[in-house]
C-alpha cells in the first residue's frame, strides 16, 4: 500500500460532494469521469432515528495494484517512492483494461481525451507541498490525508471523552 | 463590543419584545392562539420543499460541475397514503397546486416523512431555453405554490410556502385510457 492514508470521518461528513467537485476541477476535467465519490445512503434507520450515511471512495492504492497488472502498456504505475498508483497519460491507449481490473471501479474513463483518469492522491500537489484538492476544499474538514500514523485520528478521543463525559446513551458527533 | 446590559433594541422598551405595542398599533396579535387546521386527506397533501448541498437556487442546476452531481428529484410520500392511492414506490406521479401548472415525477415511497405531507427538492423545472442542462428536468416547486405569494404573515413578511396543497395522483401509463 502507499505510505499515506487518506482518512474520512464520516460523523462529520455532510456529502456536500465539495470533494468530488475540486477533485475534477484540480484535474481540469468535463462531465462523465468522478475520481472520487462519496456514496451516500439514505435515510437508513440507526437506533430508531433515520440518518444519511456516508462512505467516501477514493482509490485505495493497493499494495499489488490489479489496475498495473492489467494495464497493457505500463501507462498504469505504482510509484515507488511512495506507493501512489497512477497513470503516465503518454502511455495510456484508453483500453480500459484497469477498468474493468479494479474491483472498485475506480480508474475513470475521460471522454475528452480517450484516456484513463484516476485518483492520484494529487501526486503533483503533494510533491509541491501541498495537500490533496479534495482534503483542501473538505468544507466540514471531515478528510484529512498525511503519511499513516501522522493523520489526525479523531475517533479514539471522541470514544474517549463519549465514555467518561457523555451521558450513556448519548450520542455525540463532535470532533 | 457593547456589553452585554448596555444593549438597546429598536423598539419602544429598547428590549426584545414579547409582548409589542408597534404590532398592537397595528392591530395584530403579538401571541396569536393557534388555529388548528384539518389534516389533507385523500390525494390532497401539504407541499414541503428544501434544498440539497449541491443545489443552491434554480441557476446551479445548470451548473455544468453541479449538474452532474444533482440528484434526481422525487416526490416523498409515506407508504399508508401511497398506498392507498396506489402509488407504488418509483411510480410517475403528477402533482398540481390549484393553477395550471402539473407537474411529473418519480415517488419515492419513504416512512421518513409525515402522512400529511409530500416533499420534493426545489431548484429543478426550468424553462428557460439557454439554460441546456437544467431545462425539462422536474418539477418546479414554486409553481405549485399557487397564490402563496400574496398568503404571507403581515407582521414578519414571510411568505407562508409551507402552506401550500398540492393533489398528487398517480400518472396514468402511456397510451392507457383516462
Amino acid at each position: 500500500m502507499s505510505k499515506y492514508e487518506l482518512r474520512h470521518d464520516e460523523a462529520n461528513c455532510i456529502g456536500c460532494l465539495a470533494c468530488e467537485v475540486h477533485c475534477k476541477t484540480n484535474k481540469q476535467l468535463g462531465p462523465g469521469p468522478d475520481p472520487c465519490r462519496i456514496i451516500a445512503l439514505d435515510p437508513v434507520e440507526v437506533d430508531g432515528l433515520p440518518r444519511t450515511r456516508f462512505v467516501f471512495m477514493p482509490c485505495f492504492h493497493c499494495e499489488d495494484p490489479w489496475c498495473v497488472r492489467a494495464c497493457p502498456t505500463g501507462a498504469m504505475q505504482k510509484r515507488e517512492k511512495d506507493g501512489i498508483v497512477f497513470v503516465e497519460d503518454s502511455l495510456c491507449i484508453g483500453c480500459k483494461s484497469c477498468i474493468a481490473a479494479c474491483p472498485w471501479g475506480t480508474p475513470q474513463w475521460d471522454p475528452a481525451t480517450n484516456k484513463v483518469v484516476k485518483c492520484d492522491y494529487c501526486m503533483d500537489r503533494i510533491d509541491a507541498g501541498l495537500q490533496p484538492a479534495c482534503v483542501t476544499k473538505c468544507v466540514t474538514g471531515c478528510l484529512s490525508f498525511g503519511e499513516a500514523n501522522e493523520v489526525p485520528d479523531p475517533r479514539r478521543e471522541r470514544y474517549a471523552r463519549h465514555i467518561l463525559a457523555e451521558p450513556p446513551g448519548g450520542e455525540d458527533t463532535s470532533p | 463590543m457593547i456589553p452585554r446590559d448596555e444593549l438597546t433594541f429598536p423598539t419602544p422598551s429598547g428590549k426584545i419584545e414579547i409582548e409589542s405595542e408597534v404590532l398592537k398599533q397595528a392591530g395584530l396579535e403579538s401571541l396569536p392562539a393557534y388555529v388548528p387546521k384539518e389534516a389533507p386527506t385523500g390525494e390532497k397533501f401539504t407541499l414541503l420543499f428544501a434544498k440539497t448541498a449541491t443545489l443552491a437556487q434554480g441557476q446551479s442546476l445548470n451548473n455544468p460541475l453541479l449538474s452532474e452531481r444533482a440528484p434526481r428529484q422525487v416526490l416523498w410520500i409515506h407508504p399508508d397514503r401511497a398506498a392507498a392511492l396506489g402509488i407504488a414506490d418509483g411510480d410517475e406521479v403528477e402533482v398540481n397546486g390549484g393553477g395550471r401548472y402539473t407537474g411529473c415525477l418519480p415517488a419515492k415511497v419513504t416512512r421518513w416523512i409525515h402522512p400529511d405531507a409530500v416533499f420534493m427538492l426545489h431548484g429543478y423545472g426550468a424553462t428557460v431555453p439557454l439554460a441546456t442542462r437544467a431545462l425539462g428536468l422536474g418539477v418546479a416547486d414554486q409553481r405549485l405554490q399557487h397564490g402563496k405569494l400574496y398568503d404571507f404573515d403581515p407582521a414578519g413578511g414571510g411568505c407562508a410556502l409551507t402552506e401550500t396543497v398540492v393533489q398528487v395522483r398517480r400518472r396514468a401509463a402511456e397510451g392507457a385510457a383516462g
